[in-house]
């Protein structure tokens, strides 16, 4: 208990503290790394969720939580780690809403294999309008 | 007392404890004379206080603080007095409602036991800072929960920090 809210207490103290929560979760500690992620993560405590999932190996996690951080190259990365349809999409989406189709269509590509997902993908690139994107992913 | 005459009674005993008999270090005596005097004659009690030394301060204090005679600041002294640290600092907390006074004499003597009772007080009074800060100098983590519970609803997380890095020693320990 005193581990894991001192790992939050570091990460509600923002950026100066990362370091020191970086360092203390390297070390022995008893905190569930894995449930402090999840308090940061809904907490919107994205850099310190980044550590922490990092730590754990939360690839999926870590896909969602690189989303949020805008960190698309890096997400997709961490998404490949994860190999799941979910993450593919959640990675994807984001990236087209961010008008990062590089990075979109990496993630795309792996979808449009999947006949489950690949009309939610569709959906998703006509909401947004971005149809010359759309044929050239399919292409 | 029972014949209710308790200044005669105080006359006498002044004469037998503060004036050089032979029985001036009777302890009966000094406990009877204050005690008197806390029921009967309150002036009189903080001069018999500082005077006399054989007395029994732990029970004297106790009854001086009584609610029915409120002799607050007498207790207060009779317990520096003995060195009785904690009960000192609690009167104050408690009777005298005064937490500045109990921080600076908690300062003066510097003991863990007394820091922990500033500790708790400030945490009744929401002070999470001065909370957190007198239990570290107590290093006393036994109230942890409602410290986090406090500090989290009042967004004191780099205090915080340094209360749970105290925490987690002591509890290895």
């Amino acid at each position: 208990m005193i581990d894991s809210e001192l790992i939050f207490a570091y990460a509600k103290c923002g950026q100066r503290y990362l370091p020191e929560l970086e360092t203390f979760i390297t070390e022995p500690n008893q905190a569930d790394i894995q449930k402090c992620g999840d308090r940061c993560y809904d907490d919107k405590l994205f850099e310190a969720a980044k550590i922490l999932y990092t730590h754990v190996g939360n690839n999926q996690k870590l896909a969602q939580v690189l989303v949020k951080l805008k960190l698309y190259p890096a997400a997709f990365e961490a998404a490949k780690k994860a190999d799941i349809p979910k993450v593919w999409k959640e990675v994807c989406f984001a990236c087209v809403r961010a008008k990062e189709f590089r990075t979109a269509n990496l993630c795309g590509l792996k979808i449009i294999i999947l006949p489950d997902h690949l009309e939610d993908l569709i959906k998703h690139y006509e909401r947004f309008g971005f149809y010359d994107e759309l044929v050239s992913l399919l292409e | 007392m029972d014949a209710d005459m308790p200044n005669e009674l105080i006359e006498l005993l002044e004469r037998i404890v503060l004036h050089n008999s032979d029985f001036a270090n009777n302890k009966n005596l000094q406990n009877l004379l204050i005690l008197t005097a806390i029921k009967a004659d309150k002036v009189r009690v903080m001069d018999y206080i500082n005077r006399l030394d054989n007395y029994d301060g732990q029970e004297l204090a106790k009854i001086a603080k009584k609610d029915q005679y409120q002799l607050y600041d007498e207790a207060l002294c009779i317990y520096k007095k003995f060195g009785e640290h904690v009960e000192a600092v609690r009167v104050l907390i408690e009777n005298l409602k005064n937490i500045k006074a109990a921080t600076e004499y908690a300062e003066k003597v510097n003991k863990p036991e007394v820091w922990t009772e500033i500790g708790k007080a400030q945490l009744d009074l929401f002070q999470i800072r001065e909370a957190i800060d007198a239990f570290i100098k107590a290093r006393d983590p036994s109230m942890y929960a409602l410290v986090i519970g406090t500090a989290e609803n009042q967004d004191c997380y780099e205090e915080l920090v340094q209360y749970l890095l105290m925490a987690r020693v002591m509890l290895k320990e």
